[in-house]
């Protein structure tokens, strides 16, 4: 709950709020946003399996991104697409943790 | 406590989330709408249909201006023997400057791009500047008297340089994916010999492009029509 009204807000800011951020950081954003949705997709799981420790989550929402936005420089300075390796990472982790996400939601309805 | 302290972190995560969602979204649909601003072609075929009737137009002007010219030219030179001096003069520096329609022998070379198995991509460029310009020095290096390319005579003050997705001649915009004429008058089997030599003809342009030459002992080059300005170049007169 916290969570939607969270996104919300940040998304209305993001639309009303007109900050410059310089273009050539676009694709820097792009994969921040992936390595976040992943940190997000691995709290859901945490949250629905019981085991969601706030701490783990932060550093990892942080971090993440941070990784990832250094491997979208380090592949821009050596001119090969590291970036993809974040992406295909965090996209795979993503459909991992849809795929426990949804194992658990469905265990849960029939449990009851 | 606890609870209510991972409640609010995740919070504002979430607000962080979608602030860059929704950010990078404004931003990327920012961009599509400044790629999309070149969508008004049919205007610009009208216009281009335009200028070319009225660039038409102009060219018969010229040459009804020409024809009389050359009527009082012709009625000058008849006078006496300094003012028919006069005239084979200007006609000497006329040839150099491109300024007449000249004839002659000469070659022609035909540069004609291959098209590809897989469909020819046509924003691909086959011919370049480079190739144009190194041709058209191989063919001066051979005494050539005068060049055309499509027709557009080439003078000591044409550039060879590409634009966007044609190459500008003389203010003249060719197509560089489409057949280019090179017209060159001089001793056709000097002229030959010079691009048929190895390395006359740059590898890559080449590959991209069948090139075909015939000799011709009747080329015709059209003059150069714009006039000469001299703003800044005087000449310097010694004491």
């Amino acid at each position: 709950m916290v969570a939607f009204v969270g996104l919300l807000i940040g998304v209305i800011l993001g639309i009303v709020w007109n900050v410059d951020i310089p273009v050539k950081f676009s694709p820097y954003i792009s994969v921040a946003i992936f390595a976040c949705l992943d940190s997000v997709f691995g709290a859901l799981r945490g949250t629905i399996s019981h085991n969601f420790r706030a701490d783990i989550f932060i550093s990892g929402f942080f971090g993440n991104a941070a990784l990832a936005v250094a491997m979208v420089y380090l592949g821009d300075k050596l001119g090969i697409p590291i970036y993809l390796a974040a992406v295909i990472v965090f996209g795979g982790r993503i459909f991992d943790n849809f795929a426990i996400i949804r194992r658990l939601l469905i265990d849960k309805t029939k449990s009851h | 406590m606890k609870k209510f302290r991972s409640q609010m972190s995740i919070g504002i995560i979430c607000v962080l989330l979608g602030f860059m969602i929704s950010y990078q979204f404004k931003m990327i649909s920012k961009q599509n709408l400044v790629a999309d601003t070149n969508n008004n072609t049919p205007e610009i075929i009208t216009e281009n249909e335009q200028l070319k009737k009225s660039k038409q137009e102009m060219q018969k002007k010229i040459e009804e201006l020409d024809a009389k010219t050359k009527e009082y030219e012709n009625a000058a030179k008849g006078r006496d023997e300094e003012s028919g001096l006069l005239y084979k003069d200007l006609e000497e520096t006329r040839i150099l400057t491109g300024g007449t329609e000249v004839g002659g022998q000469g070659i022609i070379i035909y540069i004609t791009p291959k098209s590809d198995i897989f469909g020819s991509d046509p924003q691909k460029q086959l011919i370049d500047d480079k190739d144009l310009v190194h041709i058209v020095n191989e063919l001066n290096i051979a005494d050539a008297e005068a060049i055309s390319i499509n027709d557009i005579r080439l003078t000591s003050r044409s550039g060879i340089r590409n634009a966007g997705n044609t190459i500008i001649i003389n203010d003249e915009r060719i197509s560089y994916n489409k057949r280019i004429i090179i017209k060159a008058i001089g001793k056709k089997d000097l002229l030959e010999g010079a691009i048929s030599f190895p390395g006359a003809i740059p590898q890559e342009l080449s590959q991209a492009c069948d090139i075909t030459m015939e000799k011709s002992d009747k080329i015709v080059i059209p003059k150069y029509n714009k006039i000469y300005k001299f703003e800044f170049a005087k000449p310097i007169e010694k004491k």
